[in-house]
């Protein structure tokens, strides 16, 4: 087989520079011809780049101190002929120029993505600087890479563990993965979910449509989504959560969350900056909040608990168009407190601290009830309202020893 | 088994799909409980709304989803995204016969990651097939596309989705190609031109079968606008309202019900009001039942 198609074959898949050891061979797989070229280059390449129409590109760190390539295009035709032909469909070539090694991978007929799979699995030193790959169609993964990474796919999905340097990851369509980045990291598809266990930096993660899931970041979070839930389970630094629909949840944050959505809930279970949250419809539970609240829903349950005791306190606002208000105060904190609740029909309010609780009518003559007093000697305003539903004022419980 | 088990059970009931053994229970039990017995005559009720709801004709859309949750299912192994009430039962004749079909359109479309046309929607060459669907371009301003595929050989089309080929093109790619970001580029496209009645059956499948929660909300708020006059629109709606696992996609759902809805809703907007666990839903369902209601009866 091999002295049969080697020629025509060899020509499409020439190598442009002679860059060390390589081999090409062809051997059946099942039903499939594949063609692989296994080659190393021992010169120093601290960029590499992989260019191609389509395949998927796979990037994975090795000891060794050269970079190892093993690049595969298989297809399958009616026959031997039929089969080459397919193959000359794919030229791929490789070149050094400076410290940058590229790779290319070139469809020399329209339907050759179609018709042909092909797969670069590159092993790089740990030299190696940086990695960009921009592939048409099909996976990308990088795994153990020190430097900066760079992927993108115009289709497919994106794969990432274990990478030091600064990490871009986009694609047209498809899911996003990451396990451990050492530092920045922007993540972007067109639709798909993007999941990330850690990161050491700042974090972008953006989806047209799909779910967000970021484990931790040492940095900020901004993570979108057109339709999905979004989760952020800790972040070093300020967190903007947004969703066209779908609930968000926010663990340990040391500075402010922001987070909105179309509808559904939204849980914060620690933010030292203070809170500004907007759902469409859906509940807010907010819990161990240093810093500002703002937080407004159409429809649900506002739930906020103020913490810790001995910091002054800031201004907050908290309104809900149906649903209850239920806030719970540090006892000895210096605050001022307002809270209505429109069209009152019975007692609504309920405070812990001794407030001034009264009603009035509004000029449509309707009833309200007014919860409002200094508590710890006054301070910061905060601010609570209801147009349907009960407002609950507590005061924390005593942490044990 | 208790009630809440047992309320499953009558979903599987009424559609013929309960053991012999099973059903001789939940009979038993039906008689005993009333509060069970008062759930079936709800869910009967609900059956005999969607069935009163104008036929659709099932095989494109049914056969499209049977075959997107098969590559779904080949890709990740896993059964799919919603925890369907049916899990776990008897393969049925009708999803005997969509695999069947499905497994035999999978044939036809490996490998690529475009797939072909299916019966009866021409493709935009005679007798050709499509893949590798690509925007290269889009301006939503103008709304003017360039988008490129193969049949077999490449093909570049622009204009905007009035043109029927780049239409057909959009549609295919909502309702068939597995990349998420070109079926919600291609929603985006259409939804200026869901009057049109192909378009429209699209985007009903994307709001009833996509996986995406944000291309199922694209094709809502492009659809929502035909609530009123069209009736399917209205059923996708309800369905989408009761079955759909994203709270935003619900949300919007009765948000499109607002101006739109049918005397066929009003049973549903009314378990709604009752029971969903969404105070905005519940509050939406509880008012539009308000409105549809002659005021003696509220």
């Amino acid at each position: 087989m091999r002295r049969k198609l080697g020629p025509a074959v060899l020509v499409a898949c020439a190598l442009t520079a002679p860059l060390g050891a390589q081999e090409a061979r062809y051997y059946r797989e099942g039903r499939f011809l594949v063609h692989e070229i296994t080659g190393v280059v021992r010169e120093p390449a601290a960029r590499v780049r992989v260019e191609t129409d389509f395949g998927s590109v796979s990037a994975v760190a090795a000891a060794a101190p050269e970079v190892r390539y093993r690049i595969r295009v298989r297809t399958r035709g009616a026959d031997d002929a039929a089969t080459r032909r397919l193959l000359d469909d794919m030229q791929v070539s490789a070149a050094l120029s400076g410290d940058q090694l590229l790779f290319r991978g070139r469809a020399m007929a329209p339907g050759a993505a179609r018709d042909l799979v092909a797969d670069f699995a590159i092993e790089l030193p740990a030299a190696a600087r940086e990695i960009e790959v921009a592939t048409g169609a099909g996976d990308v993964s990088a795994r153990g890479l020190p430097g900066r990474v760079a992927l993108a796919t115009r289709g497919g999905n994106i794969t990432v563990d274990r990478v030091g340097g600064p990490l871009r990851a986009e694609t047209r369509g498809g899911n996003i993965e990451v396990g451990a980045a050492g530092a920045t990291a922007r993540l972007v598809t067109a639709g798909g979910s993007v999941r990330l266990e850690s990161a050491g930096g700042d974090i972008v993660a953006q989806t047209s449509g799909g779910d967000v899931f970021i484990g931790s970041a040492s940095g900020q979070v901004r993570a979108e989504t057109g339709g999905g839930n979004v989760v952020v389970e800790s972040a070093g630094g300020d967190v903007s959560a947004q969703t066209r629909g779908g609930s968000i949840g926010i663990g340990e944050v040391r500075g402010e969350v922001i987070a909105v959505t179309a509808g559904g809930s939204i849980r914060v279970a620690s933010a030292r900056g203070g809170v500004r949250c907007e759902s469409g419809a859906g509940p807010i539970f907010l819990k161990v909040i240093d810093g500002p609240i703002r937080a407004v829903t159409s429809a649900g349950n506002i739930q906020a608990e103020i913490l810790p005791a001995g910091k002054a306190l800031f201004d907050s606002d908290i309104q809900t168009w149906h649903g209850d208000v239920t806030l719970t105060l540090p006892e000895a904190s210096p605050a001022a407190i307002r809270a209505i609740v429109d069209h009152s029909r019975g007692r609504w309010i309920k405070s812990d601290f001794p407030l001034r609780i009264y009603r009035e009518a509004e000029d449509a003559g309707r009833p309200v009830e007014i919860a409002e007093g200094a508590i710890g000697g006054g301070g910061a305003l905060i601010k609570m309202r209801t147009l349907d539903g009960n407002i609950v004022i507590l005061k924390a419980k005593k942490s044990e020893p | 088994m208790d009630c809440e088990e047992n309320r499953r059970q009558i979903v599987l009931m009424l559609c013929g799909e309960l053991e012999d053994a099973g059903r001789h229970g939940l009979e038993a039990h039906l008689r005993e409980c009333a509060a069970c017995a008062a759930a079936l005559e709800e869910e009967r009720r609900l059956v005999r709304l969607l069935e009163g709801a104008p036929a659709v004709e099932p095989s494109v859309d049914l056969l499209e989803g049977c075959r997107r949750d098969l590559r779904a299912a080949l890709r990740t192994g896993s059964a799919g995204r919603r925890s369907w009430p049916f899990r776990g039962m008897r393969l049925w004749p009708a999803w005997a016969f969509a695999l069947l079909a499905a497994g035999f359109a999978a044939g036809r479309l490996v490998p690529g990651a475009g797939r072909p046309g299916w019966g009866g929607e021409a493709a935009p060459e005679a007798g050709g097939t499509i893949a590798n669907v690509d925007f290269r371009d889009s301006d939503p301003r103008t709304e003017r596309i360039r988008l490129t595929y193969d049949t077999l050989k490449r093909t570049a089309l622009e204009g905007t989705a009035g043109d029927p080929r780049i239409r057909q093109v959009l549609m295919d790619t909502v309702r068939q190609n597995r990349n998420a970001g070109l079926r919600l580029e291609a929603i985006e496209a259409l939804r200026r031109h869901a009057d049109d009645r192909e378009v429209r059956r699209a985007l009903l499948g994307a709001v009833r079968d996509d996986d995406n929660p944000g291309a199922r909300l694209k094709a809502l708020e492009a659809l929502e606008g035909h609530a009123a006059d069209d009736p399917e629109v209205r059923g996708a709606i309800v369905q989408a309202l009761l079955r759909d696992s994203n709270p935003g996609v619900r949300v919007r759902a009765i948000d499109a019900l607002k101006d739109a809805r049918g005397p066929e809703t009003l049973a549903v907007l009314r378990r709604l009001a009752d029971d969903d666990p969404n105070d905005y839903v519940r509050l939406r369902s509880a008012a539009l039942v308000g409105d549809m209601l002659p005021q003696e009866v509220r």
